[in-house]
């Protein structure tokens, strides 16, 4: 599946807390709940993340 | 017949470790890692003892790519399997990040076991965040030259012999000199060691420290540096007869398609400055052939493939050397990012085997010639926007003209072909999606199909302009195997699948048909592990020992074995 850009140009509400249903999940919705998840772990990461995946002197 | 080439990827793996207490280097990790693939697969070590590489089963290989003044912070390259077409080279290189994937928590616990706990990771990337580069190269079977210029090439090759005796003399005086210098000053450390004034100064104990390696990277570092001089006046010589004459077709007709092809392969990356720029790797790029040696010195047609083979001969090893006289030869992209999303790996290599295919049946001979090619590339990938126009013979055009005029090259040469081509028809329709999404400006169309435009989208959903640590972040992380962003992507369905899970885990093991690697794959799927050692390369596998030892050829058709 396609995202094609979800719920129009829609950007993820980081603030907001993901909330709990037992409706079967919907594309849209599962693909705002890998955005939130990306959001969150990208933050918990961006001070240490650069640093630890530094190659010293480069490649090929 | 369409895709009959042989094509392959190498693919440099950044490695992340995140020590709880301390850092082993990343050559220790990389034993954890090949240590932990051996386990999973059968796998034989490479041919050369000083060089740390291994075979799988499946034809492929791994090795610790490090530079030799930095020992501790080299990367992991793998390699697939020589492979037929597109699809086979997206299921092996996929199979080869399944196999890093699940080696990662088995190299951890041995880490662990060994005192380095911590949490490891590979990315599939090209540019760090202190923009050192480094990442993917292609490598496509071409023809270097035909009739006089193939002759001349061979004359002039023949010609070169004597200085690159001459350097190999060279080279092995100096070695000696240096190595005897080395075991004395080491023989009177090891008796200073002794003494306790000198117990922890020792040249000795700095050279084998695995803590302090500051010792042998200099040494490493001198050694580089006069290793460099020592092949110059070859390597400059032979670099100067690969310009005059290696794949000058190719260079001719296909510069303008690889220059514009970030659009639809690009990785996208974000720079130091905050800018989003179309591909990792093209902002490196400073040549269109290679010149030298140099890890720096970058180039679209990367030639080094070319000039290690006739540096083999000072390890006394001239089957490379001779195999360079060949017409047939493998032709390295250097301009070349690591694809994420299975569609754009699929399609880079498609397109770029599609034109290379037209350029030597003749249907491109009036392809758009680039007036400068590096300062277009430069230009083309800086501009998310696709609105920059570089000079050609004829007349300024974007990226997405020049890509507009191969693709349509490419359908006609399909649809005229002899035979028809399934996978040649996929390529081109994919192409053609994408190449008319960009046009139309429905870029978000895009969003899991290509990556450049995915790492965009995310970059602008789940980032801040603001932060950019957070950016980096997001860059950075969409590359990582197993628990990256462009994974996630694919696990929730976000990005289609080209290939299936059950497929790759075979591709892990088994190697792809009508290959050197079927014969290579089939050796070392066969060997016992009681029999004599063996050491594999490319090109065939020694058994026993170098004086008594057999040879086995690994035939390119994948059918025959030859030994002697």
């Amino acid at each position: 599946m396609n995202p094609h850009r979800p719920n129009g140009n829609a950007q993820v509400d980081l603030d907001r807390e993901a909330e709990p249903t037992t409706e079967p999940v919907q594309p849209i919705q599962k693909v705002q709940e890998v955005l939130l998840e990306i959001a969150e772990d990208a933050r918990r990461l961006k001070n240490r993340y650069p640093k630890e995946t530094v190659v010293p002197e480069g490649g090929e | 017949m369409l895709f009959g080439r042989l094509l392959g990827q190498e693919t440099e793996y950044a490695i992340r470790f995140a020590p709880e207490r301390r850092h082993p280097g990343n050559d220790v990790i990389y034993d954890a890692l090949a240590g932990a693939i051996a386990a999973r697969v059968k796998t034989e070590p490479g041919f050369y003892p000083e060089r740390p590489q291994i075979f799988t089963e499946n034809g492929g290989a791994f090795h610790y790519e490090y530079l030799p003044y930095c020992a501790e912070g080299g990367l992991i390259e793998g390699a697939t399997p020589e492979c037929r077409g597109p699809a086979q080279l997206l299921l092996y290189q996929k199979a080869q990040e399944t196999l890093l994937s699940q080696a990662v928590s088995d190299a951890e616990r041995t880490l662990r076991s060994s005192g380095f706990p911590g949490k490891l990771g590979l990315l599939k990337n090209c540019r760090d965040a202190e923009d050192h580069v480094y990442g993917a190269q292609e490598s496509f079977q071409a023809t270097l030259a035909t009739g006089f210029p193939l002759s001349l090439y061979r004359l002039l090759l023949g010609g070169l012999l004597p200085l690159l005796a001459a350097t190999v003399v060279l080279g092995w005086v100096v070695f000696i000199a240096l190595a005897v210098l080395v075991l004395g000053a080491a023989l009177l450390s090891t008796v200073a060691i002794a003494l306790p004034p000198f117990r922890q100064r020792s040249f000795f104990v700095r050279l084998v420290s695995r803590e302090d390696r500051s010792l042998e990277n200099a040494l490493g570092r001198f050694l580089y540096a006069l290793s460099y001089l020592v092949t110059l006046p070859f390597i400059a010589s032979f670099s100067l007869l690969l310009r005059l004459l290696a794949f000058r077709r190719v260079r001719r007709r296909a510069t303008a398609f690889l220059v514009s092809r970030p659009v639809i392969s690009g990785a996208g990356s974000v720079t130091a400055g905050g800018e989003f720029v179309l591909s990792e790797k093209a902002p490196a790029i400073r040549r269109v052939l290679r010149f030298s040696i140099s890890p720096n010195d970058r180039s679209i047609f990367d030639v080094g493939n070319l000039m290690k083979p006739a540096l083999a001969a000072a390890h006394l090893h001239v089957a490379p050397m001779i195999a360079l006289f060949r017409r047939e030869q493998r032709l390295q992209l250097g301009l070349a990012d690591s694809s994420m999303l299975q569609e754009a790996e699929f399609l880079k290599a498609g397109a770029t085997a599609l034109v290379l295919e037209m350029v030597e049946a003749g249907a491109l001979d009036d392809a758009p010639r680039l007036k400068r090619p590096i300062r277009a590339l430069h230009a083309l990938v800086s501009d998310p926007s696709l609105e920059t126009e570089v000079a050609t013979d004829r007349g300024p055009m974007t990226a997405l003209q020049i890509q507009r005029f191969y693709l349509e090259r490419a359908m006609a040469f399909v649809r005229n072909a002899k035979a028809t081509s399934m996978e040649a028809l996929q390529v081109t329709e994919l192409w053609r999606e994408v190449l008319g999404a960009l046009e139309r400006r429905e870029i978000s169309s895009l969003v899991g199909r290509i990556d450049w435009v995915t790492k965009r989208y995310l970059l602008e959903t789940c980032g801040d302009p603001r932060d950019k640590a957070l950016l980096k972040t997001i860059d950075l992380r969409y590359h990582e195997l197993a628990e990256g962003y462009a994974a996630r992507l694919e696990r929730s369905g976000c990005a289609r699948r080209l290939v299936q899970e059950m497929e790759i885990e075979r591709a892990t093991r088994f190697p792809p048909e009508g290959t050197p690697a079927f014969t290579r794959g089939r050796f070392i799927r066969a060997r016992e592990p009681s029999l004599s050692p063996v050491r594999i390369s490319w090109e065939s596998a020694r058994i026993g020992g170098r004086l008594h030892g057999r040879v086995v050829h690994f035939r390119a058709d994948g059918a025959r074995e030859r030994e002697r």
